[in-house]
């Protein structure tokens, strides 16, 4: 922690002494699990430690973190001072958010932030109204040692005619995952070609959308990717994302273990535990698959930058259309755990000193170089300090790992994440159809247009003229016309 | 330009008539100006007023027609577009009024009303103004009422989903939580319904076109505000605030600057436009019957003001008609007056004058000559022309006198001519070209090329040769031809010859005279041949001449060695044997005088075919027997005259010759006839080898033989040429190799007897008279051996000798001694005195004085003489003649004596 934002939370905390004697305890409220609720608890414990207030986090399962919420805020029995949820949530909690202090917004806590993140997590029309403590992307690891074997890569060269190298595109991928999936790596473990989420509740969404990401971004159009931002048109069932979906299928269809589907833990640990020659997942899974507790494979992994495409469809014409060499782009999938406080809360003043505690950089760097936190690296420090990965990764992972995070963060067409109020309606509306299809209910382009259907639906009951505007707004497009 | 002339007379009139037309035309101008001023006044006048009048009644029934849409709009975008379509029509209605009132000076009916309509349509104008403001007024609050509606969504939407959510999925939701999203949901769920509701009202109060359905409108949105509002504090805390901001702004709309406020004024101000609008129809309509009838009176006013300008025009028109016309005849009648009938009668004068000189009348006088006009000018041209025309058709006449001449000449002319042009073409040529070189008419009717020509001549073995007598070829000379004057010859393998001149012509090419020189070039063969055996025949002739004198010499010497050499028998023999060489020797001396022609003949009328017949077996005899000899003599010939001595050497030398020619084996045939008028040829034919034809120029000269070296002399043909010339006759030798030789001998008719000078007697007659041997001689001789030898010969015969050895010593002799009794004198001599003239001169003072003459080549002056001696003299015939001659002296002169 620098020594500036050291002094900032020191006097912020003597001055809570000093006015809200006797200290009241702080609730915090966020998902279940290791991940996320971990660091809350532990940062809650020294927060006590150091101002006497308590602070005790309620633990709510994922699927019904949201709903609880906006019941408490609806009926006003909202008990949580404290809210940690995915940014994504942002827009339909605004109204019952209380504000970002503008001191703590102004403090080099919340400027050291990568903009990425900072920008689009944690604002809302303009107003700050939450902090955030997570920076996500997805990303792709692969086991380098098997990569590397020599047998490996004569027999894939055999097969597939090119040299065995990390995926560039989704077609690679494939090749990739289905050369690997059921072969034995050399200590004799069965392996999957890759691990994806397809858990129902298990963010298995964002890995779709990471499929879709490539297929969807047109360089001459670009915010097509869920919506045409003209319109607001949902565009998630033409032949891209009918595409992805069926690529996502594909890559869930490999032998998940024993566990079967995996949720976005499983996946990361799956592959930590050396199941699988590959996997797509939030940046966790390089802390996780390095950790030497954890990873039955440090010191053998490798990171790449989420696959892309040549092809890619021309939402305007109608067409795939090819581009001179693969694409690939980004996608800042979840956006990242952010943390906010009601406005009904009784102590909003504890509230925001605890989550200014938890979200000092001393700790923050702390969790976000410990995969099992949930918490990934946001801040702009976090990219640039390798030696402090390296000393937690290895020198090589380290490395690989800062640098494909670099690069996703700087590709100027990586792809944010959906941000417009309704944002779990429409979800939930989608992951309902792509549920459906993965138990066999449903055909993905019947499923893809019933939820197309339905965002219709969400979009006219939020209004078409306001989600316009947030959708262009998320997508990094201007103003839309009147 | 002469202001008298035709062309002066016909300016003149000219720019009088342009003058007269100038001054109608400016009438007419006039008359139209007046005319364009009339019409300026009605059409600047009446026109702009009844056009807009018109228009504005047009404008008028339109605005009725506006009201009726106006009335009928129910959507505002069709209420706008009614307002802006009257609003225009009222800016075009005041315009056209303004334009109306422009025209008039003072205000009619028309103007009146119009500005009644304009004023009720600028009141409706304005209501349609404040019309359509309170139109985009509340058009501006259905805006702001969407967005507080969105702001509602916004802001309760999310909720409510997140409330279905749990409601809708008891499966996944504890109970207690289901019931509290149920519970909670209700007046979420109200407030979007109310929401909707309100908005919906809303929008139909603004389409809303009575005051009555706007106010029950307006309550029932009341009604809903109210409940919204009233659901403020059971909403979700956290919405409260911004829930109450969107409902204060529905209810908003309830005040006076609210919507329904605002659609209540715009309705009222569309009442109160259709109120305008009906009134400005009354107006309008008004208007239309005032301009109905300002139209009908505007008409009229045009027709009466058409009908004036029509028979303005009409009588304008007429009078520069009229004036034109009248300007054309006078100006045709003084054209007509001055120029024309004149001009016309004169050059019927011309006319006339040209048909006479056509018909040939020379002295035809063109009329009008001495007028100073151009008719005067063409006149004295025309006369001109008439002396030219008759030089040219005199020059014409002899130019065809000419030409025929020229024609008939190339035609005629014995020569042929032709002409090559440029391209060595053959152009032009006479019929005697064609008959000179055999050419039919067809052969050069294509214009052939000098190419061509030339290897038809080839053909036709013709050779070409320079005036040098150098060969050359053809094609050679051609190309001379073109740039040089050009002698040649081309020679025939018939013999002929054809001397060409080529001159080249300025045009290019040449043109060429071709003259049959065929005879003359025989004539000039035959003359040089004579020339040449004439030349042989006098060189021979000298020759035989001096070594006739020393053969004289020789022999007299000779006689005298053998007289005086009895006693030598020995000496005596030589001297013999030397004069029988000598008497050989003068025996060829005479044959080459024969072919000199200088042979002593006696020419008597011969028998020709008796002589030949009487020589038949000689010949066989000296032919021998393998030759047969064959005879083909001609009946009844005439004698011919020839000294038959001669004639039979002759006919033995061709005799003998043709023997020779036939290796010993053959035919000769002697033949005689009739040849041309005067002579008779013999002719002697062998079958021998012949002789080549380069030769036979040659047979005839002395010494010329084609036989071996020791087989003949050479002297045969010499002799026969010379003794048949020497008769007055001529030879021909004709001869092909391998089949034989003729030779003709063409020997003249005898004429009537004692026409032939008899030759001297030179038989010596008995010996010397004793009265004679005294006598003196006078011997004379340039040789001087020869005169030592004639005068020892005559002392030996007892005479007394004087000699001189020239004519003037001569003279002096017979001056000095008059006893000399006879003059013997050589015939040349030096000196300038001749024989003859020492003759003469001797005669001339010795009238009675004895003559003798000696020579070896007398010439014909000599062969007159009947005392000459031809040298060498035989001693005894030398004696023999000088005894006859004195002894015919004595007997002159002692004849008076007896």
């Amino acid at each position: 922690m620098s020594r500036i934002t050291g002094l900032f939370v020191a006097i912020v905390i003597f001055l809570a002494g000093l006015t809200q004697a006797p200290a009241q305890a702080v609730t915090v409220l966020t998902r279940d699990g290791g991940p996320i609720a971990g660091p809350a608890i532990r940062h809650g414990t020294t927060f006590s430690k150091a101002t006497g207030t308590d602070v005790r986090v309620i633990q709510r399962p994922f699927i019904g973190l949201y709903g609880e919420i906006m019941i408490g805020f609806v009926t006003g029995k909202t008990e949580a001072d404290v809210l940690i949820f995915p940014a994504a949530w942002l827009p339909d909690f605004a109204p019952y958010l209380s504000p970002v202090p503008e001191a703590l917004a102004e403090s080099p806590l919340v400027q050291g932030v990568h903009p990425t993140y900072r920008d689009s997590l944690m604002r809302w029309q303009g107003q700050w109204k939450a902090i955030t403590l997570d920076g996500d992307l997805h990303m792709g690891a692969y086991r380098r040692d098997l990569f590397d074997d020599p047998q490996t890569r004569q027999a894939f060269e055999q097969r597939y005619g090119r040299a065995l190298v990390p995926p560039r595109s989704w077609s690679d991928y494939e090749e990739i995952r289905a050369f690997f999936d059921g072969r034995r790596a050399p200590g004799g473990t069965h392996l999957s070609g890759t691990l994806e989420a397809s858990a129902e509740g298990g963010q298995r969404l964002w890995y779709l959308f990471s499929h879709a990401a490539a297929y969807t971004a047109h360089p001459d159009y670009p915010g097509h990717f869920f919506f045409d931002p003209d319109t607001m048109e949902p565009e998630i069932d033409n032949p891209a994302w009918q595409r992805a979906l069926r690529e996502f299928l594909t890559a869930v269809s490999s032998d998940q273990g024993p566990s079967g589907d995996l949720d976005s833990h499983g996946v990361r640990a799956g592959f930590a535990a050396g199941h699988s020659a590959m996997a797509i997942d939030w940046s966790d899974i390089g802390g996780v698959a390095t950790d030497p507790d954890t990873s039955a494979i440090e010191g053998s992994v490798g990171f790449f930058v989420l696959p892309g495409s040549q092809d890619v469809w021309n939402p305007k014409q109608g067409l795939w259309e090819t581009l001179p060499v693969p694409r690939q782009v980004p996608f800042l999938a979840f956006g990242g755990w952010i943390a906010g406080v009601p406005r009904a809360s009784a102590a909003p003043e504890q509230a925001w000193d605890f989550i200014a505690w938890m979200a000092a950089p001393e700790r923050a760097d702390r969790d976000v170089t410990n995969g099992a936190s949930g918490f990934n690296p946001y801040r702009l420090s976090q990219f640039e300090e390798h030696s402090r990965w390296s000393d937690i990764m290895g020198e090589d992972a380290a490395m690989d790992y800062l640098q494909v995070l670099r690069d996703s963060l700087s590709a100027p067409q990586t792809a944010p994440d959906l941000r417009i109020p309704g944002y779990p309606a429409y979800m939930a509306a989608l992951d309902a159809q792509v549920g459906a299809v993965m138990s066999g209910d449903a055909l993905p382009e019947d499923a893809l247009s019933a939820a197309a259907l339905e965002w219709e639906q969400i979009t006219d009951r939020l209004g078409r003229t306001s989600q316009r505007r947030h959708y262009r707004e998320a997508m990094g497009l201007g103003v839309p016309a009147p | 330009m002469k202001l008298r002339g035709i062309e002066g007379r016909l300016l003149l009139i000219v720019v009088l008539s342009t003058l007269a037309m100038l001054v109608a035309g400016l009438a007419a101008l006039r008359a139209l100006d007046e005319i364009g001023a009339a019409a300026e006044t009605v059409t600047g006048r009446e026109v702009p007023a009844v056009t807009a009048a018109m228009r504005l009644a047009r404008i008028g029934e339109r605005l009725q027609q506006r009201g009726a849409s106006l009335m009928a709009a129910t959507t505002p975008e069709a209420l706008s577009d009614a307002q802006a379509a009257i609003v225009t029509d009222i800016d075009a209605f005041t315009r056209e009024a303004a334009a109306l009132e422009a025209t008039q000076s003072e205000p009619g009916a028309v103007s009146i009303i119009s500005r009644e309509l304009a004023d009720h349509l600028n009141d409706l104008r304005e209501a349609l103004a404040t019309q359509a403001a309170l139109a985009a007024a509340v058009e501006f609050q259905q805006i702001q009422m969407l967005n507080e509606e969105n702001r509602v969504r916004q802001l309760i939407g999310p909720s409510i989903l997140a409330v279905e959510a749990i409601t809708s999925n008891l499966s996944t939701s504890d109970l207690a939580t289901y019931k509290t999203a149920v519970r909670s949901q209700g007046p979420l769920l109200s407030a979007e319904r109310l929401t909707n509701r309100a908005t919906a009202e809303f929008l139909l109060a603004a389409r809303s076109n009575t005051p009555e359905s706007l106010d029950e409108i307006r309550n029932s949105f009341s009604r809903t505000t109210t409940q919204l509002a009233g659901l403020e504090p059971v909403l979700p805390v956290g919405l409260q605030a911004e829930f109450h901001d969107a409902a204060a702004a529905f209810s908003g709309q309830l005040g006076d600057g609210g919507g329904f406020a605002l659609r209540a004024r715009e309705l009222a101000e569309r009442t109160a436009a259709e109120a305008a609008l009906a009134a400005s129809a009354e107006n309008a309509a008004r208007l239309k019957r005032a301009v109905d009838a300002q139209v009908l009176s505007a008409g009229r006013t045009m027709a009466n003001v058409t009908e004036t300008l029509r028979q303005t025009i009409l009588s304008t028109t007429t009078q520069f008609w009229m004036a034109g016309l009248a300007v054309i005849l006078i100006a045709g009648a003084v054209s007509y007056a001055l120029v024309i009938r004149p001009l016309s009668r004169n050059l019927a004068g011309v006319t006339t004058a040209m048909t006479r000189l056509a018909g040939g009348e020379k002295d035809t006088q063109v009329p009008g000559a001495e007028r100073r006009d151009e008719i005067g000018d063409l006149a004295r041209a025309f006369t001109v022309f008439k002396d030219n025309t008759f030089q040219m058709e005199q020059l014409d006449r002899q130019l065809t006198e000419r030409s025929n001449l020229l024609l008939a000449t190339f035609d005629t002319m014995k020569d042929g001519f032709s002409v090559f042009d440029q391209d060595r073409k053959l152009v032009a040529w006479n019929p005697q070209f064609l008959a000179l070189y055999g050419f039919d008419e067809a052969a050069v009717s294509g214009s052939p090329s000098i190419e061509e020509i030339n290897r038809m001549l080839e053909e036709r073995r013709v050779r070409a040769f320079l005036p040098n007598g150098g060969e050359t070829d053809l094609d050679t000379l051609s190309h001379r031809r073109l740039v040089l004057s050009q002698r040649h010859e081309l020679r025939f393998p018939d013999e002929k010859v054809l001397a060409l001149r080529s001159n080249p012509i300025p045009q290019g090419g040449f043109a060429t005279i071709h003259m049959d020189v065929s005879e003359q070039r025989q004539t000039e063969n035959q003359l040089l041949q004579a020339q040449k055996m004439e030349t042989v025949g006098q060189l021979t002739g000298g020759i035989a001449h001096d070594f006739n004198n020393i053969l004289a010499v020789i022999i007299g010497n000779l006689n005298i060695i053998a007289r005086e050499s009895d006693d030598k028998p020995a000496v005596r023999d030589r001297a013999d044997r030397a004069l029988g060489a000598a008497d050989r020797a003068a025996g060829l001396v005479s044959r080459l005088l024969a072919f000199s022609r200088r042979q002593r003949l006696a020419p008597e009328d011969v028998d020709l075919n008796a002589l030949v017949a009487g020589m038949s077996d000689l010949l066989e005899t000296s032919l021998g027997a393998d030759i047969s000899l064959e005879t083909n003599l001609a009946d009844a010939l005439p004698r011919v005259r020839v000294d038959p001595g001669p004639l039979e050497n002759a006919l033995m030398n061709l005799a003998i010759n043709a023997r020779d020619a036939m290796d010993g084996e053959g035919e000769i045939r002697i033949s005689t006839q009739s040849a041309e008028d005067g002579f008779v040829e013999l002719s002697v034919s062998d079958t021998g080898s012949g002789i080549p034809q380069d030769l036979l120029d040659q047979v005839f000269e002395p010494f010329f033989t084609t036989k071996p070296v020791d087989k003949g002399s050479g002297l045969g043909l010499s002799m026969v040429y010379g003794f048949v010339q020497q008769s007055g006759g001529t030879v021909a030798i004709d001869s092909t190799p391998e089949t034989g030789t003729r030779v003709g001998l063409r020997l003249p008719v005898a004429r009537a007897a004692g026409t032939t000078a008899e030759p001297v007697e030179t038989t010596p007659e008995n010996p010397e008279n004793e009265e004679l041997i005294d006598a003196c001689i006078l011997v004379v001789d340039d040789d001087t051996d020869l005169l030592e030898l004639t005068a020892d010969q005559l002392r030996g015969h007892g005479y007394a000798i004087v000699t001189a050895t020239d004519g003037a010593t001569a003279l002096e002799l017979l001056k000095e001694i008059p006893e000399i009794d006879l003059l013997y004198t050589d015939l040349a001599m030096p000196g300038g005195i001749s024989g003859f003239d020492l003759a003469e001169t001797a005669r001339e003072r010795r009238p009675d004085l004895p003559v003798l003459f000696t020579s070896g080549a007398p010439g014909e002056a000599g062969e007159r003489l009947k005392t000459l001696l031809r040298k060498p003299v035989q001693e005894d015939v030398l004696a023999a003649a000088v005894r006859a001659q004195l002894e015919a002296q004595r007997r002159r002169t002692s004849a008076p004596n007896i």
